[in-house]
């Protein structure tokens, strides 16, 4: 519509999740406005992250170099894994300071509907450093949807009389009042309450 | 309230509309577009009423190739869903009948519905088996087309067994704390001896596991709360075959009437009846033993092509709205 060029631009950056058609022109003529310096800052960032930035070989992670910066650190303990899904979900745990611990990034969870099976998350790399390195717990931190459920439930499977399986506990949000919540949050807080 | 009009000039209009506006959705159409006026860009529902004596004010807006927007009490909610666990209607349109007489599926998403309404926690467990049960038929597909193997199928397995069985277990206590009160609301609009039969079955992965070999040759999972029914019974007769037009209708007013019992009971919550031509194809005495049994602390809206539906005797109801094309007032 605005000659191959541009129209190429919007359809690569209609390709982004969450951007659609009318995102991807809006995004097209801001590049098209925006000084030459500033478009090819974009350009440049995107090809360093690609050519630089790979997948940490023990763990999945993202990283600069072949292993990334939690599996290098000595201090963490290799005794005990924490699965996630995606990268950021790991950098969402590490936020909380209080894993001390290294990391499995699956790389996705299973949905059929979607084409995700065993065989296209890093299942087997799990399996193997459980069988190599002496874990002694494995605490599955997949998401509480129904894919995170049966990735975790399918892993526990897996795992089950190699080592302990743990799995993140789901509840109500601190600080938050039981007057907002949901009542499916509410009903699994009820569910999984303990003993004081 | 009685609401009066001849045919065709919006009666059932009105009360769509009011189902609109406290729930969100029509009762006759999941397609929010059809709901448009046909040369018009939006429409607009505003209700206002009174819910336990405090004011209460909707607003439903849907604005075609739009997110429709639902407000209450001038704040915007998330979701229609929002609206409907705050503010409960029930409603008897002749479509109704296929609870009774249609096929299981309807009946399925019939008590789904009335699960999500009277236990607010588990209202999320029917679209959760179905989106298992959904991964889980993929998974099956996957494997016969050999793109995949059996490994892929367990963990969906898994999911289909434990949800499933929640659901099973959640149908069956429900239709049980329901029974009695629909056998007694039957039996007062005189149909004797109705019943429903639910029990439920645990789904065990293990029953799955023993018949994947067919279920592969389907590529669907044959086993499941998503093929099961609940049956409704007058005495011996099941009525979806066997039942008169009439006893049909009479135990879809007897649903509707021993849900709003448990709703009122149970959560405390007086829902807005909406009953479109229920007298229509009923005898007097029928007539006379409905209006008696409808609920005294909840708002009830009955449509009728004449104010001589109602008995002679009845007292004079509460309102009279009249209704003619484009218009409807007090009578």
């Amino acid at each position: 519509m605005f000659g191959p060029v541009v129209d190429n631009l919007v359809a690569q950056l209609s390709r982004l999740p969450g951007v659609g058609t009318r995102t991807a022109q809006r995004l097209a003529f801001h590049l098209l406005r925006v000084p030459k310096e500033e478009a090819l800052a974009l350009a440049d960032a995107i090809r360093e992250v690609k050519e630089r930035i790979g997948f940490c070989r023990e763990c999945g992670n993202l990283t600069e170099e072949e292993l990334c910066t939690v599996c290098r650190d000595t201090r963490r303990d290799r005794a005990v894994i924490c699965v996630v899904e995606q990268p950021a979900d790991l950098v969402s745990v590490e936020r909380t300071h209080a894993y001390r611990g290294v990391y499995h990034v699956l790389g996705g969870a299973l949905s059929p509907l979607d084409g995700v099976e065993p065989e296209h998350l890093r299942i087997d790399e799990l399996l193997q450093r459980v069988a190599r390195n002496g874990v002694e717990e494995v605490v599955l931190a997949t998401n509480p949807n129904m894919t995170g459920e049966a990735t975790a439930a399918y892993l526990a499977d897996r795992l089950r009389d190699r080592t302990r399986v743990t799995r993140l506990a789901s509840g109500l949000p601190v600080g938050g009042d039981l007057e907002y919540a949901d009542e499916v949050t509410l009903g699994r807080a009820l569910t999984g309450r303990r003993e004081m | 309230m009685l609401v009066t009009g001849p045919n065709g000039v919006g009666k059932t209009n009105l009360l769509e509309a009011l189902h609109v506006g406290s729930q969100g959705f029509s009762p006759r159409t999941r397609v929010d577009g059809q709901l448009v006026r046909f040369d018009a860009p939006a429409a607009r529902v505003t209700l206002s009423g009174l819910e336990a004596d405090a004011p209460v004010e909707t607003q439903v807006t849907l604005t075609r190739g739009e997110p429709k927007r639902v407000s209450l009490n001038g704040a915007a909610l998330p979701s229609s869903e929002a609206l409907r666990s705050r503010l409960v209607a029930l409603v008897f349109v002749p479509d109704r009948l296929a609870v009774v007489k249609g096929g299981p599926l309807v009946r399925r998403a019939y008590f789904d519905r009335m699960l999500g309404r009277l236990r607010p926690a588990l209202a999320e467990l029917p679209s959760e088996y179905g989106q298992a049960l959904a991964q889980r038929n993929e998974a099956l597909r996957r494997v016969r087309a050999g793109a995949s193997s059996l490994e892929a199928v367990a963990p969906w397995t898994e999911r289909v067994a434990a949800l499933g069985t929640e659901l099973d277990a959640a149908r069956g206590s429900l239709v049980a704390t329901l029974e009695l009160r629909f056998a007694e609301r039957a039996d007062a609009l005189g149909l004797m001896g109705a019943a429903l039969a639910y029990t439920p079955e645990p789904l065990a992965a293990a029953a799955l596991e023993a018949r994947l070999d067919r279920d592969l040759a389907r590529g669907t999972t044959g086993l499941g709360p998503h093929l099961r029914d609940v049956g409704i019974s007058a005495g011996p007769r099941e009525l979806r075959s066997f039942g008169s037009q009439g006893e049909q209708r009479t135990a879809v007013l007897a649903l509707v009437l021993a849900e709003a019992d448990l709703l009122r009971a149970e959560r405390g919550t007086q829902p807005l009846l909406l009953l479109d031509d229920v007298l229509s194809e009923l005898d007097e005495g029928r007539r006379r033993a409905l209006l008696a049994a409808l609920p005294g602390g909840s708002q009830t809206i009955v449509t009728a092509t004449s104010p001589g539906a109602l008995p002679p005797g009845t007292g004079p109801p509460a309102g009279h709205v009249w209704v003619s094309p484009g218009e409807a007032r007090a009578a």
